[in-house]
């Protein structure tokens, strides 16, 4: 068997990022490095991982970084004949500080981005080799107490051959589509409200947490949040209240998104909610 | 886990009832009203609200003049809450002020109404990252003249006037019209710098027409508000 150890360490040194010209306050907090290999990921397909080193006390964003903050960004170039969805952010941890929401990672994060092969194309000797030329423009916001931009033009060969996921400091979940009993629809109205529902069996109010995607023209009035679940016979609901202005839907058309969290932990489910504004209801298969 | 189907079934009803529910009183009141794209903009319990008055406010600044909101009337007024040390706001090359970004904001602003007024306004507590109000000052001012801008930097170290705005980051836009209410909140431009909000925004107001879009997403550090007294 290969260890992979020596190999990962020398390549994460290699490509880890460069410090950016920082107030002479603080040294970058953030490394980032892209995992030398592609990963079988869960919803099928394989993934480039981009991997985040936080130190300790600072803090990455989720793609709703809360009340202030930026999410990170990847921008991945592949060669010819291979494509890249949107990462995928895993489950955030909330951030309550003074007054302030945020929702973001601590320690480690691994920004999965799912890759594609087009059995069309013929001309790329890449499409067919064992290894791909990977690029990646990454960026993000890292705050503690002060905030510091970083970013980082990385650049390596990625082996096809799919192989686990070298483990990371932090094992957290990522959004799934919802599991038998879990309910969400919108309620039509002035305002909308967007109704979760589950069981008590499989969920208690005390260990449920809704956050919203920001979303262009979806204006959640609850803001970040807390959004309340609460138990009525067998049932656990949250209603969320939603205002939905077209002119402000600058992004294209508007839909309504967030993510449930159960259990408090990194590695506790979280189920993704994505709804068109009249949308009937959405539950597991 | 084994399914309880009587809790499955009820889950899925309960959704379905508020669908049916909904539906027949949908179609009595017609579509939800929202052909005016300033309806229903909700920021009342953050601070300043689209269509609403602006919270009026006398501030110093870093020039050591007075301003005063009520001396704009009539005017098209933009705020931006700034803050020298914040990376996405005027600290760095990368920054709203760094990158170019303000200038251009400033001058498509200038192109599209001379009259409109811009006002950056800082409210970080005194102290943060050991800098004191008159440095922050000081630096907030220099940040603008190196951008090659005179807008002054209005000072709001008890950062009462950013509580009652609702700003959260810089930079944070609150726009306001020649009434005196706000047309816009949000982000100065998109992700991408390609549309830039606040120019969009002057030159709505200045037509006559509605502004939109009249709320977006703002990005950026969180203020460094002073703990309230």
């Amino acid at each position: 068997m290969i260890s992979f150890t020596p190999i990962l360490s020398a390549v994460y040194g290699a490509c880890a990022s460069l410090a950016l010209a920082l107030p002479s306050e603080f040294a970058q907090p953030v490394s980032v490095a892209i995992v030398p290999h592609l990963v079988r990921i869960d919803a099928g397909g394989d993934a480039v991982i981009v991997r985040f080193s936080i130190d300790p006390g600072w803090h990455l964003f989720w793609t709703n970084p809360g009340e202030s903050g930026v999410a990170p960004s990847v921008k991945l170039v592949l060669p010819e004949g291979w494509t890249a969805a949107q990462p995928s952010f895993p489950r955030p941890q909330v951030f309550e500080t003074g007054g302030e929401r945020n929702f973001g990672y601590e320690t480690s994060l691994d920004l999965i981005v799912p890759v594609k092969r087009s059995p069309l194309s013929k001309s790329s000797s890449d499409a067919a080799s064992d290894s791909i030329a990977v690029s990646a423009s990454v960026s993000w916001m890292a705050c503690k107490s002060s905030c510091v931009m970083g970013k980082s033009e990385l650049a390596l060969t990625v082996a096809t051959t799919t192989a686990p996921l070298p483990p990371p400091k932090v094992t957290r979940a990522y959004p799934t589509k919802f599991p038998k009993g879990f309910a969400a629809c919108i309620e039509n109205g002035s305002p909308h409200v967007l109704v979760v529902t589950a069981p008590v069996a499989l969920l208690a109010a005390k260990d449920a947490r809704f956050i919203p995607h920001p979303v262009a023209g979806v204006e959640f009035r609850g803001g970040t949040g807390p959004f309340t679940f609460t138990q009525t016979g067998d049932l656990i609901t949250m209603r969320a209240p939603l205002q939905l202005h077209p002119g402000d839907a600058v992004e294209g058309p508007m839909r309504i998104c967030g993510l449930l969290l159960v259990g408090d932990r990194e590695s506790s489910p979280v189920y993704e909610i994505d709804l068109a504004p009249l949308d009937g209801p959405v539950s597991a298969p | 886990m084994r399914m309880n189907y009587r809790t499955l079934a009820a889950s899925l009803l309960a959704c379905t009832a508020l669908l049916l529910a909904a539906a027949p009183q949908d179609a009595a009141k017609g579509p939800p009203p929202t052909h005016d794209p300033h309806a229903g903009h909700d920021h009342k319990a953050s601070g300043a609200s689209i269509a609403h008055a602006a919270p009026e406010f006398t501030l110093t600044g870093a020039d050591g003049k007075t301003y005063n909101l009520a001396d704009y009337k009539g005017k098209t007024v933009i705020l931006e809450w700034f803050c020298s040390t914040c990376p996405a706001s005027g600290q760095g090359e990368d920054s709203y002020w760094g990158s170019g970004r303000a200038s251009a904001t400033v001058a498509g602003v200038k192109a599209a109404d001379p009259t409109a007024v811009y006002l950056s306004i800082d409210s970080t507590k005194d102290g943060h990252q050991g800098k004191s109000t008159a440095t922050e000052a000081t630096d907030s001012a220099a940040i603008v003249a190196k951008a090659g801008q005179s807008n002054p930097v209005l000072m709001d170290a008890d950062g009462k006037v950013g509580r009652a705005y609702g700003a959260k980051t810089t930079p944070h836009i609150f726009i306001i019209d020649g009434t005196g209410n706000v047309v816009y909140i949000g982000a100065p431009t998109s992700d991408d710098g390609k549309t830039n909000y606040i120019v969009n925004a002057v030159t709505a107001v200045k037509a006559g027409k509605p502004v939109e879009p009249a709320t977006t997403k703002n990005k950026g550090c969180g203020v460094k508000y002073a703990p309230k007294k």
